[in-house]
This record gives C-alpha cells, sequence and structure tokens, in this order.
C-alpha cells in the first residue's frame, strides 16, 4: 500500500471524510439557505465579502452550495456502489462457483446490462417513474452491476480450483456454505477495492444523468451538479469548479485510500488463518 | 489432475457461446425496442421540430417509417430486414444506418484498441512492479497518481492535454479526425492517452491488488522455503495473478469501446457514443437498434475471447471443464 | 418558420465535470487583452482567401433543411443553394434566382427567372427544377420542417420559358418570404434527385445548388467541406474553401481558436465570452438573433385559465435582471412577440423598440404578484412544474429565479432539465400549465410567431375574435406601415391577456480571427451567401 507502514492511514482519511459526513447530517442546522438565490448578484469571483468562493449564476453561494450538497455526494454513490456490489458478489460467486448453465445465463444476464444504452434506461426511467434521485440511484446500481458481477465471476473462477476448495468439497461442506464462508472472503479484497472505486465513477455517473432529467434538479445543492454547471461559470468565478472538483477528488482518494488499507486488512486476516 | 487440452472441448464451447450471444441479441432487440416504445417523445413530433405539426404531417411521417403499425408487427418488420442485413434507416436524418454506423464503429474501434493497448501496455506492467516491490518508492508513487487519476474526470484529462499538447506545444491536432490513415490515427492519439488514464489508474490497481493477493499464497512461501529461484517463483506468481487481470481486461475493452462518449465530444470526433445519446433523445430507433446491437456484439466477443484465454492460462480452469 | 438550436452532445455530457484543473487553463490563456468586444464590422478588404474554417457547436444530420432545421443547417445551405428570393443586410427581399417578382393578384405571385443561372454541375436552371423544387419543400415527408408554410399554396407551375406562377388558395403577405434559401424553399435540379434514389442532404447525396458553393464532403458530427465553384451568378467568392467543424465542447472550440486551427465559431457560449474574448488574436462581435424567449401558458390547464395567476406569475418575472445577470446585458427585455428588426425596415431601430414598448409593459412588482394570486381561484398558492432544455442554461437560470420569487408568494414551481426533443413535447401540451418558448424568427416578417402563436392550434389554447380579425387583415394588407399597426395591435389586445409573457429578445456572438471583419455584420447576415462579406483587414 501507499501508505502501508503508516498506521495513521485511517486516521488521516478519516479527517476528510469525517469532515464530508458531518456536512451530510448536519447541512440543513449549518447553511439552511444554501439554495438561496440572489440574482442580482449573479456570478462573483472568491473573495467577494460574503462569499468566500463567489457565486453562481443566480447568486448561490458556492461554499454553502457544497456543504450542503455533501449529502446527495455520499448517500447514493455508497448506496449505489454498496448495492451493485452486493448483487456482484451474490450472482458472481453463483456464476463463477456453480459453472454450467447458471454461469451462462447469469453471464448472458450480465451481458444484456452491460450493452443497454444507458441514456435509454435513464429516459424511460424518468419519463415512467418521474424520475428524481432514489430512481437514478437504483437505475445505476443496476447498470453498474454488471461489471461488478463478471468481476466476482473472475476471481470466484480462479478460487474454485484452489485446495482450500478442494478440501471443503471433500468434507462434504454445502455448496452454500463453500461458497459464501469460504470463498467469498477470498474475493473480498478485490470486491472491496473495487466497490470503492466504484463510489468515486458513482458521483461522476449521477450528476451525468440530472441532465436527462434524472437526478438532482437544476439548483440543488449537489456536488456533481455543481460542477457540471461551473464549467461556463469558470472564467468569472474559479472557484465554482474547484470547490466541488477538489471536494469530489478529494473525497473520492479517501476513500480509495480506505479500501487499500481495508484490503490490507483482510489480507493479514488471510495471512493470520 | 490437469486434463490434456482439448481442441474439441474448445471448440464446442466457442459454438454453444456464438450460439448464446444469438440469443442474447435477439433478446436485446425486443428490450430495446420495447424501451424506446416506452419512453416518453414521439419521433415523428420530433422530425417536425417544436413547432405543433399537423396530424397530417404526424401520419406521414409514421407511416413512411412504419411507426403507425402496432408495436409487435414494428418490431417484426424490423427482424425481417435485419435477417436480410438491412438496418433501415435513420429517421432523423435519412441515412442508411450500416453505412454510418460502418464509419462511426470503426473509429471507436480504433480509438477503444488504441485506449486499449495503452492501458494493458503500460498499467500491467506498472501494477506487477509494484506488488514486487510494495512500498517502494516507485510503488508509493504510482499508487497515489492511480488514485488521483481514478478520481479525475477524462473530460477534464482531455482539455488538460488539449492545452498541454495542442496549443501550448504544438505536437497533436486539437479536434476532429484528419484526412487518410496515419493522420487520423494521429489525431486519435490525444483521446486515446486521455481514455487511457482512468483505465490505466484502474488496471494498475486491480493489476498490483491480483499480484499480492498471489503474493501472500502458501504456494509462493513454499516455492521460496524449497529454494526455486526467484526466475521461477514470479513466473509462476505471474502466471496465476494474470487470470483475474485478464479478465478484467476484456472489461475494460468493452467499457472503452462504450464509454468514448466524453472524449468524442470533448475531441470533436463522430463516433458512435454521441451517435446513441443523441439517436435514445430523438427516439430514432433503427439508429438506437443497431448501435445497441453493435455494442453487445463486441461486449460479448471480447467475453468469449477472455474466457478462451482464460482456459487456455489457467489449467485449473481447463481441468473444471468449460460451459 | 421555427428553428431550434440542435441538441448538442454537450448538454448530454455536462454533468461528467470538470476540475480545478480547467481554472488553471483559463488563467493560462488569459493573457490577452487587444481584443474588441461590441457588434458590427470593421473596414476590411475583400481579399482571396484560401480557405476559412469555421466552427459551430453542434452538428446536423442532413444538409437538406427541409429535413432538418437548425440554424446550423440554414448557415451551410445557404451557401450552397439558393430560393427565388433573398433578404438584404436590412431583412428587405431582393432577388436571388429570380431576377425580379410581382404579385399580380392577391393570390398571385409571377416569378421571372435569371437566365444565367446554372447548377454547380454547370447544367441550366429551368422552370421545372423550380417547380419540382417547390413541391420538394411541400412535400411532408421529404420537408417535415418546411412543408406547413406551403399548406396554403395550391400549386406552382411553368407559365412561360423563364416564367413561374405560384398560386394561394387564400391570400398571405407573408407568403412572399416562403420561396426564400432563408426560410423554405431550396432550389435543387430534379434530375440530381432522382440519380441519388430520392435522397437529398445525406453524406452519400449530398446538394446539388445554385450558390456560390458545392459540397464536397459531409461527415455528420465531425465536418462539411465546401469547394467554390464558377457557375454563381453572382461571380466568383473569395474564399476557396469552406471548412465547417462541429465542435460539441465550447473549450475546445476556444482551445482551437488558441492553436488558430478555427477562424470564426458561430453561436459561442454566452457564459464563455471572456474566455473568448481572451484568446489570443480573436474578436467577438454580438448581433441580435431576432430570436424571442418567452413563457407560454396553457390556458386550457388548471389553474393557468385563471388570468389573475398568469397576471401574478408575470409580475414576478424580474426581466431587467435576467437580460443584464443571466445574458450579460447581451439581449433586450421584450415587449412584444414579434422582434424589432423585424419591422426595423419600416420604423428604424427606435422607431421599431418605441412602437413594441406599446405592447405590453410590465414591471416586477411581488407586491402585485401576491395581490393578483389573492383574487385567484388559488389563493393559497398551487404548485406546477416547467420543462427546460439542456441546451438553454439561461432560461434554466430565469425559471430558477423566478421559482424563488414565486416562492415568496406561495407558488411552488418545480424546473426540470431534459432533452431538447422531450422540451418539444411540453409546448402546448396539457401536462405542462405553463412552458416556454425559445424561438429563432427565420424570415423578416413581422407577422411570423403571430401567424403561429396567435392563430388557431397555438400552443396556448388562446382565442379571441378580435385578435383573429386582425391576423386576416394583416395577411391581405400590403402596406407595410399599415400591415406593422395591424401586427401591434392584435399583439396589444392579446398580451393583455397574458397567454404569453415575453421575456427577451435574444442575441447571437460570433468570435472569429482579429485578421478578419464581417462586411455590415448584421441580424439577416448569415441567412443570404455570407462568404463575400468576410473581409481581410488592411
Amino acid at each position: 500500500m501507499t501508505v502501508r507502514r503508516l498506521p495513521l492511514t485511517p486516521l488521516f482519511v478519516a479527517v476528510p471524510l469525517a469532515t464530508v459526513a458531518v456536512f451530510a447530517l448536519t447541512s440543513q442546522w449549518l447553511v439552511p439557505d444554501a439554495a438561496r438565490q440572489d440574482i442580482l448578484t449573479g456570478v462573483t469571483a472568491p473573495g467577494t465579502p460574503g462569499h468566500l468562493f463567489g457565486t453562481d449564476q443566480n447568486g448561490r453561494d458556492i461554499a454553502s452550495l457544497a456543504i450542503a450538497g455533501a449529502r446527495s455526494a455520499l448517500a447514493g454513490p455508497l448506496v449505489i456502489a454498496f448495492g451493485s456490489m452486493l448483487i456482484g458478489l451474490l450472482l458472481g460467486t453463483l456464476a463463477g462457483y456453480r459453472g454450467g448453465w447458471v454461469d451462462l445465463m447469469l453471464s448472458k444476464y450480465a451481458d444484456l446490462l452491460l450493452a443497454l444504452p444507458t441514456t435509454l434506461i435513464a429516459l424511460v426511467i424518468a419519463g415512467v417513474v418521474d424520475g428524481g434521485y432514489w430512481v437514478t440511484v437504483a437505475v445505476l446500481m443496476m447498470l453498474f452491476s454488471p461489471t461488478d458481477i463478471r468481476m466476482v465471476r473472475g476471481a470466484v473462477i480462479a478460487q474454485a480450483s484452489r485446495p482450500y476448495v478442494e478440501s471443503a468439497r471433500a468434507l462434504g461442506l454445502s455448496h452454500r456454505r463453500i461458497m459464501f464462508r469460504h470463498i467469498v472472503p477470498n474475493v473480498m479484497p478485490v470486491a472491496v477495492t473495487t466497490m470503492l472505486l466504484n463510489i468515486a465513477f458513482a458521483l461522476v455517473s449521477m450528476s451525468a444523468l440530472s441532465f436527462l432529467g434524472l437526478g438532482v434538479g437544476p439548483g440543488e445543492p449537489d456536488w456533481g451538479r455543481q460542477l457540471s454547471d461551473a464549467r461556463d461559470l469558470i472564467g468569472r468565478n474559479w472557484g465554482s469548479a474547484v470547490v466541488p472538483g477538489v471536494l469530489i477528488i478529494v473525497t473520492a482518494s479517501s476513500i480509495n485510500l480506505l479500501g487499500d488499507w481495508l484490503q490490507e486488512r483482510f489480507e493479514q486476516r488471510g495471512r493470520g488463518r | 489432475m490437469a486434463s490434456r487440452f482439448s481442441r474439441g472441448t474448445l471448440a464446442r464451447f466457442v459454438l454453444v457461446r456464438l450460439a448464446a450471444t444469438v440469443v442474447l441479441l435477439l433478446v436485446l432487440s425486443f428490450v430495446v425496442f420495447g424501451l424506446l416504445h416506452l419512453a416518453p417523445g414521439d419521433p415523428a413530433r420530433n422530425l417536425a421540430g417544436p413547432r405543433e405539426p399537423t396530424q397530417e404531417l404526424l401520419d406521414a411521417i409514421r407511416r413512411e417509417h412504419n411507426l403507425d403499425k402496432p408495436f409487435i408487427t414494428q418490431y417484426v418488420l424490423w427482424l425481417g430486414q435485419v435477417f436480410q442485413w438491412d438496418f433501415g434507416e435513420s429517421i432523423r436524418s435519412g441515412i442508411t444506418v450500416t453505412s454510418e454506423l460502418a464509419s462511426r464503429g470503426l473509429l471507436t474501434f480504433k480509438l477503444a484498441l488504441m485506449a486499449f493497448l495503452l492501458t494493458i501496455g503500460v498499467a500491467v506492467p506498472m501494477g506487477v512492479r509494484a506488488a514486487w516491490k510494495a512500498g517502494s518508492l516507485f510503488d508509493r508513487g504510482v499508487s497515489f497518481l492511480s488514485i488521483v487519476g481514478v478520481g479525475a474526470p477524462s473530460y477534464a484529462i482531455g482539455l488538460v492535454l488539449l492545452y498541454l499538447f495542442g496549443v501550448w506545444v504544438e505536437i497533436f491536432p486539437v479536434y476532429g479526425t484528419g484526412d487518410g490513415l496515419v493522420d487520423e490515427l494521429w489525431h486519435l492519439v490525444l483521446p486515446a492517452i486521455t481514455l487511457a488514464i482512468g483505465m490505466g489508474a484502474l488496471v494498475f490497481k486491480l493489476t498490483r491488488t491480483a499480484v499480492l493477493g498471489e503474493l501472500e499464497q502458501d504456494y509462493v512461501t513454499f516455492a521460496r522455503s524449497r529454494g526455486l529461484s526467484e526466475r521461477t517463483v514470479r513466473s509462476l506468481v505471474l502466471r496465476n495473478a494474470l487470470i483475474p487481470i485478464v479478465t478484467s481486461s476484456g472489461l475494460v475493452f468493452a467499457f472503452l469501446f462504450g464509454g468514448t462518449i466524453l472524449v468524442e465530444t470533448t475531441f470533436a470526433l463522430p463516433g458512435i457514443g454521441g451517435y446513441l445519446a443523441s439517436s435514445v433523445t430523438f427516439k430514432d430507433i433503427p439508429v438506437v437498434q443497431a448501435v445497441t446491437l453493435l455494442t453487445a456484439v463486441v461486449i460479448a466477443l471480447t467475453a468469449l475471447a477472455v474466457d478462451v484465454l482464460t482456459y487456455l492460462i489457467d489449467p485449473r480452469v481447463r481441468a473444471r471443464g468449460l460451459t | 418558420m421555427t428553428r431550434h438550436l440542435t441538441v448538442s452532445r454537450r448538454t448530454l455530457l455536462q454533468g461528467t465535470g470538470a476540475t480545478a484543473l480547467l481554472a488553471l487553463i483559463a488563467a493560462a490563456c488569459g493573457d490577452d487583452d487587444d481584443s474588441t468586444d461590441g457588434s458590427g464590422g470593421g473596414s476590411g478588404s475583400s481579399k482571396e482567401i484560401d480557405t476559412l474554417t469555421v466552427a459551430f457547436p453542434s452538428s446536423l444530420t442532413n444538409l437538406y433543411p427541409g429535413k432538418e432545421a437548425g440554424n446550423v443547417n440554414y448557415y451551410v445551405a445557404t451557401l450552397v443553394l439558393e430560393g427565388l428570393v433573398a433578404p438584404d443586410g436590412t431583412g428587405k427581399l431582393v432577388p436571388a434566382l429570380a431576377e425580379k417578382w410581382e404579385q399580380t393578384s392577391p393570390t398571385t405571385y409571377v416569378y421571372t427567372l435569371r437566365k444565367d443561372a446554372k447548377f454547380s454541375d454547370g447544367t441550366p436552371v429551368t422552370v421545372d427544377d423550380i417547380v419540382y423544387s417547390v413541391g420538394l419543400s411541400k412535400d411532408e415527408t421529404v420537408s417535415p420542417n418546411t412543408a406547413y408554410y406551403w399548406a396554403n399554396v395550391e400549386g406552382a407551375e411553368a407559365t412561360g420559358e423563364n416564367e413561374v406562377t405560384i398560386t394561394l388558395s387564400s391570400p398571405d403577405v407573408a407568403f412572399e418570404w416562403g420561396p426564400c434559401a432563408a426560410n423554405a424553399m431550396w432550389v435543387t435540379s430534379q434530375k440530381f434527385v432522382e440519380a441519388s434514389g430520392g435522397d437529398i442532404g445525406t453524406p452519400d447525396s449530398l446538394l446539388l445548388g445554385t450558390g456560390p458553393y458545392k459540397v464536397t464532403k459531409f461527415v455528420p458530427d465531425s465536418g462539411v467541406e465546401l469547394e467554390r465553384v464558377d457557375t454563381w451568378w453572382g461571380g466568383k467568392a473569395p474564399v476557396k474553401t469552406v471548412k465547417i467543424e462541429f465542435i460539441p465542447e465550447e473549450s475546445t472550440r476556444i482551445l482551437a481558436r488558441s492553436s488558430g486551427d478555427i477562424d470564426i465559431a458561430f453561436s459561442i457560449s454566452f457564459d464563455q465570452v471572456e474566455q473568448w474574448d481572451a484568446t489570443d488574436n480573436t474578436d467577438v462581435l454580438f448581433q441580435p438573433d431576432r430570436s424571442y424567449v418567452g413563457i407560454d401558458f396553457n390556458t386550457a390547464v388548471e389553474p393557468f385559465d385563471d388570468i389573475h395567476v398568469r397576471r401574478a406569475i408575470a409580475y414576478a418575472c424580474n426581466r431587467p435582471a435576467y437580460v443584464q445577470q443571466l445574458l450579460g446585458g447581451h439581449g433586450e427585455v421584450a415587449t412584444a412577440l414579434t422582434t424589432p428588426e423585424q419591422i426595423e425596415s419600416v420604423l428604424g431601430a427606435d422607431g421599431a423598440r418605441e412602437k413594441l414598448k406599446t405592447v405590453l409593459d410590465l414591471p416586477y412588482d411581488l407586491e402585485k404578484a401576491k395581490a393578483e394570486l389573492a383574487q385567484s381561484k388559488v389563493p393559497d398558492g398551487f404548485s406546477a412544474k416547467v420543462g427546460v432544455s439542456s441546451s438553454a442554461p439561461q432560461v434554466s437560470s430565469a425559471f430558477q429565479a423566478l421559482a424563488q420569487d414565486l416562492e415568496s408568494i406561495g407558488i411552488s414551481l418545480e424546473v426540470e432539465e431534459m432533452p431538447v426533443e422531450q422540451w418539444y413535447g411540453t409546448i402546448g401540451s396539457p401536462d405542462w400549465g405553463i412552458a416556454y418558448m425559445w424561438y429563432f424568427n427565420a424570415t423578416g416578417d413581422p407577422a411570423e410567431l403571430i401567424n403561429w402563436f396567435l392563430a388557431e392550434g397555438n400552443p396556448a389554447s388562446y382565442a379571441n375574435d378580435d385578435v383573429a380579425a386582425l391576423l386576416v387583415e394583416a395577411r391581405e394588407e400590403t402596406d407595410p406601415a399599415k400591415r406593422v399597426d395591424i401586427i401591434v395591435e392584435a399583439q396589444r389586445i392579446a398580451l393583455a391577456d397574458l397567454p404569453y409573457v415575453p421575456l427577451w429578445w435574444g442575441e447571437a456572438a460570433v468570435a472569429l480571427a482579429d485578421k478578419y471583419t464581417i462586411q455590415d455584420f448584421g441580424s439577416y447576415t448569415l441567412l443570404s451567401p455570407w462568404t463575400p462579406r468576410i473581409l481581410t483587414k488592411d
């Protein structure tokens, strides 16, 4: 690991992550007026009195909006990454361990999902159930799952012929027990790494979909949304892009570091076995 | 317990998979057709522009594109044409879908392939080296870069590269495809690097994780304690670590092929990503169907290639047999 | 004729975000301040230019504007295809392929064809080609975007070796703008279209026209190449090759200008004007583009059937702030449906604005808004949603600002962003009581928009007998000044009922290499062959 010999890693990542979590939990008291506009102020540069990082085209304070955006930045991506990995572990393990028809069907299911155009699904769902943040989360969870299924499946296939699996079989353990008590723990390192990577991807994907009428609406606090709105504002207020951009990168990197650290724990446990 | 490599088994496996792929394509085409039907909007209305069209105009457009027929009839008509290798015409532009898709698909394929070679060629060796020298300065440095690389959106990377190599040091062209094959490949270098950076960071991490995982297996300790040379140990480890890497590399290509839309936009390239997105919002049914099928074929063939490769490199999988 | 900005791929992708690094780029690029920000064109000379590279933010899928009628389609088509007439710089119609024309009865127009008109393949233009081309524009499946314009046309026939007569079913002065390449007619050859199997404007069939250029290459989402021809009756254009590139990402377009790869960028993003301005050797020019942006209410949908509700919303529109803040002042508060540029040829610039001010004077006044809502049948407020195309960020911002003001009086308005095609579906739909229109007037005819917005089948479901009578009068009145009076009066009556709330009249911005200038750059410049107006500065 990058910082594998630093016991400080969890502490080091904990600071930004805890800050973001605190923002997410307390934003309604911390910045109750985050979405408040003042169109006469319009775009202002960082350092404008009262606006540390300036304002956007509708005069909303960039810093307040970013603090309020922590909630949607954390909740959705976490649920997406966790949910899709759960699907991945369940179906991927089944496919990789069982093989045969089960594998074929599950692989084809994953292929089908992979091949479906995201925009199409998003538009259909938006049309049928009228959009909304959590609908987007559900759609993305479904769309993220095929990669996780394939990833887990590959890892399980590699594990399935290992001696410990052979011996478990010889001992007559049930398939379910072998799969979820013996193989899955060994797949966890890859799974956790992938899952934490997915959080960052989900963060970016969510904001892309808001433009199709899914996800958060215009002006609502959301980092991805702020970042994409900032593309046009950057010449007049660099803060509009830097604040959400840095927040996304720092949060994503912290989660990745946390993933690495966790993975290392797993490995040590593995060694201890 | 290793069984002999069997040509027959492999051939049968490939055939079954190809048949399954055909079934998949059928299901997919039906699902997409259905989804398009459910999606809000009306292609006839879109074609007529924002002005409220007359009923006669709508009827004329619908007749022209069979949109006036019941859903199932539309699908069967479409399917019948496809079996004669006729993917119809774009509702929006009137261009034959196959001719448009051939040029766009090829461009996206070249771009994805270039990005894939860059990703694998750089990220895998670096991942192996980083795992081998875990904790070294090299490992820490590259690991850190990969963490940032995963978080940085390709859109931003593309613009930074454009500024650096297109405007500041004028080595690469800023946008477009150029004329002729060599010029085209030259135009694709920056977009391919842009695509490869995000993916490379991912592949690096996966490679490193896989190799580290192998290094901690009992057989490595065993082999080392038996006094096998470091070279032999390495090749053993690599061979075993290769499986998750190969599995993921298939996904990497599928992802690159299906995920070019961002760089297409940044570098103004006429590929399939933007084509699909704009056709979906327009409800241009023949185009969406054809692009989806093309993407599915590429993904399915890549997955098949990966499984065959896994079979060939992993004796344990061979032993277990293929499905 | 409605024009829309074709959806750009970029709008689908904006969510993927920029980072801090972009700020660095912006800073690194912005080291130059020798550019001028202003409208109009300077002086220059008509030197031969070998290649002019022009970049648009959105692509086109078909070169024939009957098939797809975005702005880009028109800008490209007017270099290749011609109509019988064309607008001059002030919006007056002048001869194009017809050397003269006359209205011999209220429903009959006789056009005399130029003798020296040739297609770019050298074949002469015949009256049969003209009749055939009218048929193409009138055909609903070939030209879904222009067919309705010809609905009132009974037919076109050759009435002499060089004479074509077009007959209308009922009188309509606005018809004069019909056979114009800026609007609804493009002369092509029958032989050519039949030889390409009926296809027109596709990458394989391309176009055959009589204009100063021919198309040599067309790759959708990539670009179009035009080569000068020597068959144009107007002489030889000074630009030999025009390369049109589609660059959806605005930042890439700015970088392409920095590196000198492109000479002109049309329809630049207002939000990035400062970055364009800061680009080396680049001038930014603004021009009114005869566009109208305004709210449409569907008066058949509750609670928007209540005039007090409509008034409450109208008073809550801070229109001067939208123009000043969201458009950076590059636009005007709209007081009518007709844009000033469409009556300037009659009343002059100031006179036009004075006249249109009489239509609707609407202050921003939340107190009045509150009072109106209290009188309505929903005194406690209500909630509604409005769909905004993701390619119209300024409109979205304006509605967000409006939503905040409405919230303070008890109305909750949700702004929903959607792809441009879905936005079409909100116009006049019973599901959307409040919608908006962003309309680009194609012609210089002052009745263009009201012939849709106040006529039968309008998106507001608005009906008023006095207005209907005035519309008929306007169709028959041949004296321009009297006609303007009628058209303005119709709007004055109708807008008192507020089926529409005009928000602003827009401008378009063009960035060009500062070695060039555009001669007499105005609202109509791009609607007739425009490359001869690109001059090299001395």
